[in-house]
C-alpha cells in the first residue's frame, strides 16, 4: 500500500498497517517525516538538545523512528505529480519520475494555510504562522525581532508562544473571532487539553500580552519590506470599523486564518468532496469508521478529510491503516479491539475539533480587507479591481474568475488566493462561498520539471 | 420568463460569439444561451492559431476571408485580443515527409500565400531555441495567434453593446417547431420565441440538433493541453507538426508561448473520440499524452528541460466524419442553422461562419457558397421527426 | 537582522550574488538568507514588487532564487550546501 504524506495521519496509518504485515511505502515531498505538526529540526542535534526537545517534536521523532524500524519504506523529497487510472502515481524523486502502482492508496496530504488578501500582504516580512514555526523549529532562526501574530485560530496561540520562547518581542496577538468567556468556558469540558492550552497561554500571560479579540490586521506597510501594520476592530459581521484603526510598528507579521484541506490528490482520484467553512473549505468525504472514500482502493485520513487537528488526524490515520490491512486480509484478534478503541478516540477528538472550529470561525466580513489595489493572486499579480470587474462582467465562479483574470494560473496553483477569491466573489455577488466553487486541481498537482517527468523509470 | 428575439444562438464559444457579434452589428436581435461561461466548451482554452497554412486545400478562399476578419478584429472591436502576427513553423521530422510538405506549399503558393520551405539553419534564425534535429520546416509568415478567451469576451461584449443579450449558466432543454419551422427555444427557466436558431454548441451539437428533430454526425473528441510556468520569451512563433495524412510519430503537435510567458503545448498521436454523454464529464489529461507532449517539446526545444510543468487541461472538441464544419441550413427544418464541428480547428474559421450565417438570416443567402459545409453531404442525414 | 537561536551549529559557506557568507548545517537557503538579514528575495516580473518568504513550506512559490545557475528554485525547500551559488534578482 502507498501512503502519501508522512505527517501524523500518514505515520499512524503506516505503523498500524505495518504491524499487521502489510508492505508499506510512504511518500512525502519534504526531507523528513513529521509533516507540519511534528516539524523536525533540519540540523544535527547535540545530545543535550535531544533531551530538551519540545514534546511534539519528540513524539514525531519517535513515530518516524518506530515506523522505519518496523520496515516501513520512506521516499522523502519525492513529489507526487499525477494520479492516473488504476491507482498509478507519477512521482518525481530527485531527477527522475517513477510510476508507482498502488494496491491501496491512503491520501494523507494534510492542509495548507488559509490566507485572506489585504493591502501590503505581499511585503517581505509578512509570513504565515506556519512559516514562523518552520523557521524556529526546523532551522532555529528567528523570523524577526519585533513581531505581531494575527488572524484566527488556535495555531496562532502556539506560534505566539513559540516566538516568545525564542526571545522575540511579540508586540500583540490579534484574533478575529468574537470570543467571549462563555465560549472559552466550553473548553473546560476537555480536561485532556488543559495542559496543551496552558503551554500556549502561559507564555502570553507571563509576557503580559493580552490577546486583542475581534481585531484584525487590515493592512501592512513598508517600502521594500514590512515596517508597520494597521489594526482595526471588527464589527459583529467581521467588517473592519474604520474609526478603530491604529498603526503599530513591527518588522514581522505572522498572519493566517486556519487551514484549508489540500485536496488535489483526492480530486484527481475522483473522490467525492463536500464543502464546509468550519471544516476548512472543500474536503474529501470518507466513511469515518473505515477511512474509505467512494473510490475503490482509495482511503483518506487527516486534514484532507476536514480540518480537525493533529490528534484527530492521528486517529484517522490509524483507522485507515487498520482498514487497509483488513482489506488486504492482514488481521488478528488484537486488531479488532484496536480498531474499536481507535474509533472511540477519533470521535472524542472530533468533538474537540468541532468545538475549536466553531470558536475560531473567521467572520465573513474579512472580504472587506480587499481593496482595488490589493494583490489577490500573488503569483500572477492580479488586483482586487481586476476580480471585481470580472464579477461585474458576469464571472461568478472560481473557474470563470480564473479564465477572466488568470487568478490561480500561477505557480502556487491557486493555493494562496483560493480562499480570498471565494470570500471576495461571494461578498460581491451576495452568494455563499460554496457556490463560488473552486478551480479544479489538475495534473501536475505541484510544479515538476519537464525533463524529470520525462525521465520515467517504471517501478 | 418569456422573451422574443430574431435569433437564438446556442453556445458562447468562438463560433457563437462571432455569430452573435456579426448579427448584432447588422441590427439583428440576438440572444445567446450558454450552459457554462463565455468561452464555452473548448474555445476559451484553445491554442488559437489564426492562419491558412496546412489547414484545408478546398477551403482556401473562405479561410482567407476569415483571416482577414481576424486581422481587422481589434480595430473593429476597439479592444485588444492580443492579436500577434508571429508566424508559424511546421516542422518536418523526417526526410520522407518532405513530399507532403512540398505538395501543400505548391497549392498554397499557387493561391498566393506567403509560405516557404526552410532548411534547419534558416529555421534557427527564426527560432534559435529550436535545436531539435528536424529535417526542415515550412514557414508561414502571416499566421497569427489571438488570446482565445479575450476574443470570445470582446466579441460578446461588443455584441451586447449593440443590443445582444447573453444568458450564461443556462441549459437549452428544448426547441419548439411549428409546421417544420423553428418557433421557440426552451431553457431551464425561459422560453425564447425566435424564428432562427444557430446551433453553435460544439460537442453537444448532436444533442441540441436532436431537439429540433435533426440528426447530425458530431461526436466529442478529447482535446488536451499542457502549460509550463511563465518564462522569458523563447518561442517566437507557433510551432506545429507538418500536416500529414496517416499520422506520423510526432502526430498533431502545437506549441506556442502565450503572452503571459507560459509555453502551451500538446502532441496527440491519434484517436480520442468519445461517446456522446462523455462531454459532460470533468476531465484529466492522459498519461501517454503527457509523455508524448513533453517528449516532443524537449526534442524540439532541449533548453526547456529545467522548466516546470505547471498546468494541464482537457476539454472536448466536436468532430465530424470528414473533419470539416457543418454550417448552414438543414433540410426540412426551417430556421435551424448548424454551426458546429470544429475538429480542433475552430478559431480560424469562426468569423467566416458568423458572417455567412448572418448572410443567410439577413439577406436570405450566404455571400459565399456553403456547399462544403452542408449537412446533406453525409449519407446518414435524416430527420427524426417534423 | 534576524537572529540564530543556537549559533553553535557547524558552519558552511554559501555564495550570494558573488559574495561569500556563513550559513549553518541544516539551513535552507531561505533560513540562511534570513539569518543574514536578507528579507527581499526577488522582485515580481510585472510590477517589480519585492517578495520574500511567505509560507515557508514550499507552497507559495514566492521565495524564488537562482541556485547553482538554475532559476526559480524555492529558497525554503532548498537545503543550503557548502559552496552553493545563490543569486537574488536585484531590481
Amino acid at each position: 500500500m502507498v501512503i502519501v504524506g508522512a505527517g501524523p495521519a500518514g505515520l499512524a496509518a503506516a505503523i498500524e498497517a505495518r504491524r499487521l504485515g502489510v508492505d508499506v511505502l510512504v511518500i512525502d515531498e519534504y526531507a523528513r517525516a513529521g509533516g507540519q505538526f511534528y516539524k523536525q529540526p533540519a540540523y544535527p542535534l547535540t545530545d543535550q538538545q535531544r533531551h530538551t526537545l519540545p514534546p511534539q517534536v519528540k513524539e514525531g521523532m519517535q513515530l518516524a523512528a518506530r515506523a522505519a524500524s518496523m520496515g516501513v519504506k520512506f521516499w522523502f523529497e519525492s513529489q507526487v505529480w499525477g494520479l492516473f487510472p488504476g491507482l498509478r502515481l507519477g512521482v518525481v524523486r530527485g531527477s527522475i519520475s517513477t510510476e508507482v502502482v498502488a494496491q491501496r492508496l491512503i491520501i494523507a496530504c494534510g492542509a495548507h494555510e488559509r490566507c485572506i488578501a489585504f493591502p501590503g500582504w505581499t511585503l517581505p516580512g509578512v509570513i504565515t504562522p506556519g512559516a514562523a514555526q518552520t523557521l524556529i523549529k526546523a532551522h532555529s532562526v528567528l523570523p524577526g525581532r519585533r513581531t505581531i501574530v494575527a488572524g484566527s485560530g488556535p495555531f496562532l496561540l502556539a506560534v505566539a508562544a513559540q516566538l516568545l520562547k525564542t526571545g522575540a518581542e511579540v508586540v500583540t496577538y490579534v484574533e478575529a473571532a468574537p470570543w467571549s468567556w462563555a465560549t472559552l468556558s466550553r473548553f473546560t469540558t476537555h480536561p485532556s487539553r488543559w495542559g496543551e492550552l496552558a503551554r500556549y497561554v502561559w507564555p502570553l500571560l507571563r509576557a503580559r500580552i493580552a490577546p486583542r479579540l475581534r481585531t484584525a490586521v487590515i493592512a501592512a506597510h513598508g517600502k521594500t519590506a514590512l515596517s508597520a501594520v494597521t489594526l482595526a476592530s471588527l464589527d459583529s459581521h467581521g467588517r473592519p470599523m474604520p474609526e478603530t484603526k491604529r498603526q503599530i510598528e513591527v518588522d514581522t507579521l505572522a498572519v493566517g486564518y486556519g487551514f484549508r484541506p489540500s485536496c488535489e490528490l483526492t480530486t484527481l482520484a475522483g473522490c467525492a468532496h463536500q464543502f464546509s467553512e468550519t471544516a476548512g473549505g472543500r474536503y474529501c468525504v470518507v466513511d469515518r469508521d473505515t477511512g474509505e472514500t467512494n473510490v475503490e482502493g482509495v482511503y483518506a485520513a487527516g486534514e484532507v478529510t476536514g480540518i480537525g487537528g493533529a490528534r484527530a488526524a492521528f486517529q484517522e490515520g490509524r483507522i485507515a491503516g487498520l482498514s487497509v490491512a483488513s482489506s488486504l486480509k492482514h488481521w488478528d484478534d488484537e486488531a479488532s479491539q484496536r480498531l474499536h478503541d481507535t474509533r472511540l478516540r477519533r470521535r472524542r477528538e472530533q468533538k474537540f475539533a468541532d468545538l475549536v472550529s466553531c470558536t475560531f470561525a473567521p467572520p465573513l466580513g474579512l472580504a472587506e480587507f480587499i481593496t482595488d489595489n490589493t494583490v489577490i493572486c500573488r503569483c500572477e499579480e492580479v488586483s482586487g479591481r481586476a476580480v471585481r470587474e470580472a464579477v461585474t462582467a458576469g464571472a461568478h465562479t472560481a473557474t470563470a474568475i480564473k479564465m477572466w483574470t488568470r487568478c490561480g494560473m500561477g505557480r502556487c496553483q491557486g493555493r494562496m488566493c483560493g480562499w480570498s477569491i471565494g470570500r471576495y466573489v461571494a461578498a460581491l455577488t451576495g452568494s455563499n462561498v460554496e457556490s463560488i466553487g473552486i478551480s479544479q486541481p489538475r495534473i501536475p498537482i505541484k510544479p515538476v520539471k519537464l525533463q524529470h517527468v520525462l525521465a520515467t523509470n517504471p517501478d | 420568463m418569456t422573451e422574443t428575439a430574431d435569433v437564438v444562438v446556442i453556445g458562447a464559444g468562438i463560433v457563437g460569439c462571432t455569430t452573435a457579434y456579426v448579427l448584432a452589428e447588422r441590427g439583428v436581435d440576438v440572444v445567446v444561451v450558454e450552459q457554462g461561461d463565455v468561452g464555452g466548451a473548448v474555445s476559451g482554452a484553445s491554442l488559437a492559431c489564426v492562419g491558412i497554412h496546412m489547414i484545408d486545400r478546398q477551403e482556401l478562399e473562405l479561410l482567407k476571408l476569415s483571416c482577414q476578419m481576424w486581422r481587422d478584429m481589434e480595430a473593429r472591436l476597439d479592444t485588444s485580443i492580443e492579436y500577434q502576427r508571429c508566424g508559424q513553423l511546421r516542422f518536418i521530422a523526417r526526410e520522407e515527409e518532405l513530399g507532403v510538405a512540398r505538395s501543400w506549399l505548391e497549392v498554397e503558393r499557387a493561391y498566393g500565400l506567403d509560405v516557404e520551405l526552410l532548411e534547419p539553419p534558416a529555421v534557427r534564425d527564426i527560432a534559435p531555441a529550436l535545436e531539435g534535429d528536424i529535417a526542415a520546416a515550412t514557414w508561414s509568415v502571416n499566421d497569427a495567434t489571438v488570446n482565445p478567451f479575450l476574443s470570445c469576451r470582446a466579441l460578446i461584449t461588443v455584441a451586447q453593446r449593440r443590443g445582444a443579450r447573453l444568458i450564461t449558466q443556462r441549459q437549452v432543454t428544448g426547441i419548439e417547431l411549428r409546421n417544420g419551422q423553428v418557433e421557440a427555444v426552451q431553457t431551464s427557466t425561459d422560453r425564447i420565441y425566435a424564428p432562427w436558431v444557430v446551433n453553435a454548441s460544439g460537442p453537444w451539437a448532436k444533442r441540441i440538433a436532436a431537439m429540433a428533430g435533426v440528426n447530425v454526425p458530431v461526436v466529442p473528441r478529447k482535446a488536451q493541453c499542457l502549460a509550463t510556468e511563465h518564462l522569458a520569451p523563447v518561442i517566437p512563433c507557433v510551432v506545429g507538426a507538418c500536416e500529414s495524412a496517416g499520422g506520423v510519430e510526432v502526430g498533431y503537435t502545437q506549441i506556442q508561448q502565450a503572452q503571459s510567458g507560459q509555453v502551451l503545448f500538446n502532441t496527440v498521436l491519434g484517436g480520442g473520440e468519445r461517446a456522446d454523454g462523455q462531454q459532460d464529464m470533468e476531465l484529466d489529461v492522459d498519461y501517454q499524452f503527457v509523455m508524448d507532449s513533453i517528449r516532443t517539446l524537449l526534442w524540439l526545444f532541449p533548453s526547456l528541460g529545467e522548466v516546470n510543468l505547471l498546468r494541464s487541461w482537457a476539454r472536448y472538441e466536436a468532430v465530424t466524419p470528414d473533419d470539416r464544419f457543418i454550417v448552414g441550413p438543414v433540410p426540412r427544418v426551417e430556421g435551424f442553422l448548424m454551426a458546429a464541428g470544429d475538429c480542433g480547428v475552430g478559431f480560424v474559421r469562426a468569423p467566416m461562419i458568423g458572417r455567412l450565417l448572418s448572410d443567410v438570416i439577413v439577406d436570405g443567402a450566404p455571400s459565399y457558397s456553403l456547399d462544403l459545409y452542408r449537412l446533406e453531404r453525409f449519407a446518414e442525414t435524416s430527420v427524426v421527426c417534423g | 537582522m534576524a537572529d540564530r537561536l543556537n549559533p553553535q551549529r557547524a558552519t558552511i559557506t554559501i555564495v550570494v550574488n558573488g559574495v561569500q557568507f556563513e550559513a549553518r548545517a541544516g539551513d535552507t537557503v531561505a533560513s540562511a538568507l534570513l539569518a543574514l538579514g536578507r528579507r527581499v528575495l526577488r522582485v515580481t516580473d510585472r510590477e517589480k514588487e519585492p517578495r520574500g518568504i511567505f509560507c515557508g513550506i514550499g507552497m507559495c512559490y514566492d521565495c524564488l532564487v537562482v541556485v547553482d545557475g538554475v532559476p526559480n528554485q524555492r529558497a525554503c525547500m532548498t537545503a543550503a550546501r557548502e559552496g552553493m551559488q545563490v543569486e537574488i534578482q536585484e531590481q
